[in-house]
């Protein structure tokens, strides 16, 4: 592994066509219009010195260094802010230049004498061949206090230049807007917020300015900490679906930082506060690295071999089978996991364990977009690449808070925005999106949960009776009698905007507003999340959805579609690898002979023609007692999963329950095995994330638990009688690529060769497919679905007079197994519960008071945080922590086709507490107690 | 056999037969059937399937006619992507790519 190196061309690319011819110091060079000088001599091998301009933002021109002289033209223009332009002679050496130069940069060492060790300063101060400064320290700024505020960062002032690239990656890349230039003249200074320190501004600590600083003056605590890297790999984020790739950068088998990788396809060099900073969780003190077994869950844990571990454990499973039939046991796949881990655990299930019982935790999240969008368009998954949001004209969010959930492509979206894009926001809450610095949503609808359904089909009413609709697109690409069916459908009077306030909230001015807005507003892309999905009409939402954006005609070209916001790294790539029950890689059917004949040809090993169980249905099972044993890679049901105290009666029923992770998690306190897992940074593999794109993860340390994730299934299949014998994750890409037709195309050659590539990749689309539906849906023709609104059948009342809704913060992420185990608590170090100012006066709760939140399902206490961002009547919550279990209220109630859980809409009462629950305590202390490991082993 | 479950299976039946009923009021019955057949694991159908030869307390008209379904010999058609879009025959077997 060597060091890379990126090039810094100085501004961005020009997206003008036409080619301009100049020449530079004497040799001829063809770039596109509107390519700065500094760009063009770049491209063609020569750098200018440069100290305020970087090729992710716009040129700025202060700095005074990339100077150059123009033949014809007086004085010495800035190569970055000016343009090229045809027959140009451009001189970037001379002696005048040099003199220049050398006296800018002098001025600058007469307040920085000792540039930082590799920063670009120093780089250019010996390019422009100055060491020292001429002029006396009259003044200087190298007392001013360093802010060490934030965990990740330090800001030196003492070491700034105040070329305002931090402010302008503030502004321009996150589009965060926290930092400014104060003062005047020699007092000018970089100032966050109104002179906050860092950790208390407005800063969401995505690294951008860190990234931008050409000083060090703004740094990486681990730089100093760990000292220069030594070499780096480019590798795939393991936090969001956004799937940012980053560049790791190591000292031996240390990670010094992740520089977000410019060339990457998903961020274009940008990232957030997690994927930047908090991989700490990798080496953190709780990690296991020893497999530990034990008789029973009352037990302290006992650490084995690995041998003894597998070996037990196959024991157990076979056991288990003999006794209650093949069908008593299971698998659950991770999204965490790569895809040749998540293949390989399906692969165990069907192949040795003989059944179907394999889940994911896209049953929690993302269930209802398979089912919804391959019922509607024929693919089970989104419909764009990223970049298309550039083109987009109309945005519209429903379920989804970007800036905390996808916080990368948020700021793209924010970017677009500022250049006049309109936003639609669909969501109960007030989320960052509706406003903030520089951007304002045209429309916010601020639903009641759980009417998702009565919204878009009022917003389709509004489209057909208003002659919105795209006549030519329906006539050619959708099935003309289901489409005369809806819109007879939704045109019905009690479909109306006014008829369905009464359910939404939403005033219906409002809605027809946005709905004109999306149908005539040019290129409309409709961006959603689990606010959608996770309802009992999760899956007929995602149908609504697909209906709008094809009466509409915005599918199938740039600037448009359907795009799903996938929470978790690899979803779409655990949902691709066969990790449903119903379902084989490539979204075959169980049922479907002929696919379930290619993997038996190949695995030879029948495979059931049976829908195996899911999530849910496993914990029931269980609790019938038919279900015995469980193999879970990289999930954490008990905290994830709705109805805790169900997941734990389910998990408790089980003899066998093996957990596969890095912590002992939540599930971990009900489970009899446990191999320790490996981390992305331990491993080779691939992650697809929420547009298609399958992008490698790089092994930069070997793995502390001994082996990589999917050599730790491969170990338990040997045992249980299987000769699988891969020895890189490359051969199991292979396997994949040759049973699943949209992979058919994926090799890691190839996904070295290109980046990444997004599937459906095959002969047809030999470098993938950004866009799908271009000319024709997959399906053949679009189907529309009549999607008839069904209230909830979890209703508020006199008892439970709040509706609660879940989501998730920027700092923290998921269940936080990881993200708590990082300095990223101190944004985040609790769940709190939201409420309206109204519902906590009437209830006499105070801010950050103690309160009991109960449901028909449980009860737990928190503290409250009071805001209007939510509407009265609603509260809302994280569940990041497991001390607040927030699963503990959250009820059974789910989709109608996929079970995906109904976390968005559960019925409380809120009321003053004086602390945790004895239901809190009490779990705290049964999680102590099953968490001790035997001494004498532990040693 | 546990009540807890049963009475989930029902409720679950129930959602997906008034679901169709919106989407396909002609054969919400026949919908729900396909349904149950391709995403439910056998326990869980022989559950349902039992609790209808019981007395079907509490399952809806349409849940029922699909459970009964369910009880006949008669399996649905698997599920290819031919089956699932409807379109082979249609001259456009060859647009099926994911390629889109």
């Amino acid at each position: 592994m060597n060091l890379i190196k990126d090039i810094d061309r100085g501004t961005p690319a020009s997206a003008e066509v036409e080619q301009v011819t100049l020449t530079i110091d004497g040799e001829s060079v063809a770039v596109p219009a509107g390519t700065s000088i500094m760009r063009a001599a770049s491209l063609a091998g020569t750098d200018i010195p440069k100290l305020c301009a970087t090729d992710s933002m716009k040129a700025f021109g202060s700095c005074r260094i990339c100077l150059v002289e123009i033949e014809g033209r007086a004085g010495t223009p800035a190569s970055c802010t000016t343009p090229v332009a045809d027959g140009m002679a451009v001189v970037t050496k001379s002696d005048r230049l040099e003199r220049l130069r050398k006296g800018v940069m002098e001025l600058y060492l007469s307040d920085h004498p000792a540039p930082e060790e590799a920063t670009e300063m120093r780089e250019m101060a010996e390019m422009i061949g100055v060491a020292t400064s001429r002029y006396l320290p009259i003044a200087d700024h190298l007392d001013a206090p360093c802010d060490t505020s934030n965990p990740y960062f330090d800001f030196d002032p003492s070491l700034c230049i105040v070329c305002s690239r931090c402010v302008r990656a503030c502004d321009e890349v996150q589009g965060t807007f926290a930092l400014t230039i104060s003062g005047r003249g020699f007092g000018s200074h970089v100032s966050a917020s109104q002179e906050e320190p860092f950790l208390t501004s407005e800063c969401v600590s995505c690294g951008a300015c860190v990234q931008a600083c050409p000083t060090g003056s703004l740094q990486e605590k681990a730089l100093k900490a760990v000292g220069l890297p030594e070499s780096s790999a480019i590798t795939t984020c393991a936090y969001c679906g956004v799937g940012c790739t980053f560049k790791a950068e190591m000292k031996g088998e240390e990670v010094v930082r992740m520089i977000p990788w410019k060339h990457g396809k998903a961020n274009r060099g940008h990232s957030c506060v997690k994927g930047r900073f908090a991989w700490g969780y990798a080496t953190h003190k709780e990690r296991i690295l020893e497999p530990m077994i034990r008789a029973s869950i009352d037990q302290p844990w006992r650490q084995v071999s690995w041998e003894e571990a597998i070996a037990h454990t196959a024991s157990e499973f076979r056991r288990l089978q003999a006794a209650h039939g093949s069908r008593s046991i299971g698998g659950v796949t991770s999204s965490r996991c790569t895809n040749e881990e998540t293949f390989l655990v399906q692969k165990l299930v069907r192949a040795g364990f003989g059944n179907n019982n394999v889940d994911t935790c896209a049953r929690v999240c993302h269930s209802p977009t398979g089912y919804g969008l391959k019922t509607t368009l024929g693919t089970s998954a989104g419909t764009q690449d990223f970049d298309s949001v550039e083109q987009a004209d109309v945005m519209i969010v429903i379920g989804a808070n970007p800036t905390d959930g996808h916080p990368v492509f948020a700021s793209r979206m924010k970017r677009r925005m500022r250049q006049g894009a309109k936003l639609i926001v669909i969501d109960p809450r007030r989320i960052d999106m509706v406003r903030t610095p520089h951007i304002e949503a045209a429309y916010h609808l601020p639903l009641k949960p759980g009417t998702n359904v009565a919204v878009l089909t009022a917003m389709a009413h509004v489209v057909v009776t208003e002659g919105l609709t795209d006549e030519a697109f329906i006539r050619e690409r959708c099935d003309l009698d289901e489409y005369a069916e809806w819109a007879e459908f939704v045109a019905r009077p009690d479909h109306s905007p006014e008829a369905m306030e009464k359910y939404t909230g939403v005033p219906a001015a409002d809605l027809r507003g946005a709905a004109r807005l999306y149908a005539t507003g040019g290129n409309g892309a409709i961006y959603y999340g689990l606010g959608v999905t996770e309802h009992s009409q999760g899956t007929t939402t995602v149908m609504a959805i697909a209906n709008l954006a094809m009466v509409t005609g915005n599918i199938g070209r740039p600037g448009v579609g359907v795009n799903p916001l996938r929470g978790q790294n690899n979803v779409q790539g655990a949902c691709d690898m066969g990790s449903f029950p119903h379902e084989l890689s490539g979204y075959r059917h169980v049922s479907d002979e002929a696919a379930r004949d290619l993997f038996e040809k190949l695995w030879g090993a029948p495979i059931d023609s049976e829908p195996g169980l899911r999530i849910p249905n496993m914990l029931d099972a269980a609790r019938d007692g038919v279900f015995k044993g469980v193999y879970i890679q990289g999930e954490d049901i008990l905290q994830s999963d709705p109805n805790t105290s169900h997941v734990a009666a389910g998990l408790k029923a089980m003899e066998c329950v093996v957990v596969h992770d890095l912590f002992l998690n939540e599930t971990a306190n009900y489970a009899h095995v446990f191999l320790p897992g490996s981390t992305f940074l331990e491993k080779d593999g691939t992650f697809t994330n929420a547009e298609r794109r399958i992008q490698l993860v790089r092994k930069v340390m070997a793995p502390k638990n001994g082996y990589a994730d999917w050599e730790i299934t491969q170990l338990l299949a040997n045992a249980m009688g299987l000769d699988w014998t891969y020895t890189h994750p490359s051969q199991i890409m292979d396997e994949i690529a040759a049973v699943t037709p949209t992979f058919s195309g994926v090799s890691f050659a190839r996904l070295d060769e290109l980046g990444s590539i997004q599937w459906p990749c095959n002969e047809e689309a030999p470098e993938g497919t950004p866009i799908m539906h271009i000319d024709h849906f997959v399906r053949g023709k679009g189907k529309f679905v009549m999607t008839e609104y069904v209230p909830t059948d979890e209703k508020s009342g006199p008892r439970f007079p709040l509706l609660l809704t879940t989501g998730r913060t920027l700092s923290q992420y998921n269940v936080g197994s990881q993200t708590r185990r990082t300095a990223n608590t101190v944004w985040h170090e609790e769940d709190r519960l939201e409420i309206h100012p109204h519902d906590a006066e009437n209830r006499g709760i105070g801010e950050d008071d103690w309160v009991k939140l109960a449901s028909r399902a449980g009860e737990t206490t928190l503290r409250a945080t009071i805001t209007d961002r939510v509407a009265p009547g609603v509260v809302y919550t994280t569940f990041h922590h497991p001390l607040t279990q927030a699963n503990v209220v959250t009820t059974e109630y789910s989709d109608w086709a996929t079970n995906c859980p109904e976390y968005k809409v559960t019925a409380v009462q809120v009321s003053p507490s004086n602390g945790p629950s004895d239901w809190q305590e009490a779990y705290e202390a049964q999680a102590a107690r099953s968490r001790r490991i035997a001494a004498e082993a532990a040693e | 056999m546990s009540g807890r479950t049963l009475e989930k299976l029902i409720y679950m039946a129930n959602q997906i037969a008034r679901e169709f009923a919106g989407q396909r009021p002609r054969d919400a019955a026949e919908a729900t059937w396909d349904h149950l057949w391709h995403f439910w694991d056998p326990r869980m159908r022989e559950m349902i399937v039992e609790h209808m030869r019981s007395g079907d307390e509490g399952l809806s008209d349409i849940a029922r006619a699909a459970v009964e379904r369910l009880a006949a010999p008669v399996e649905p058609a698997p599920r290819t992507q031919a089956t699932e879009f409807n379109h082979l025959g249609d001259g456009e077997a060859e647009t099926m790519s994911d390629a889109g």
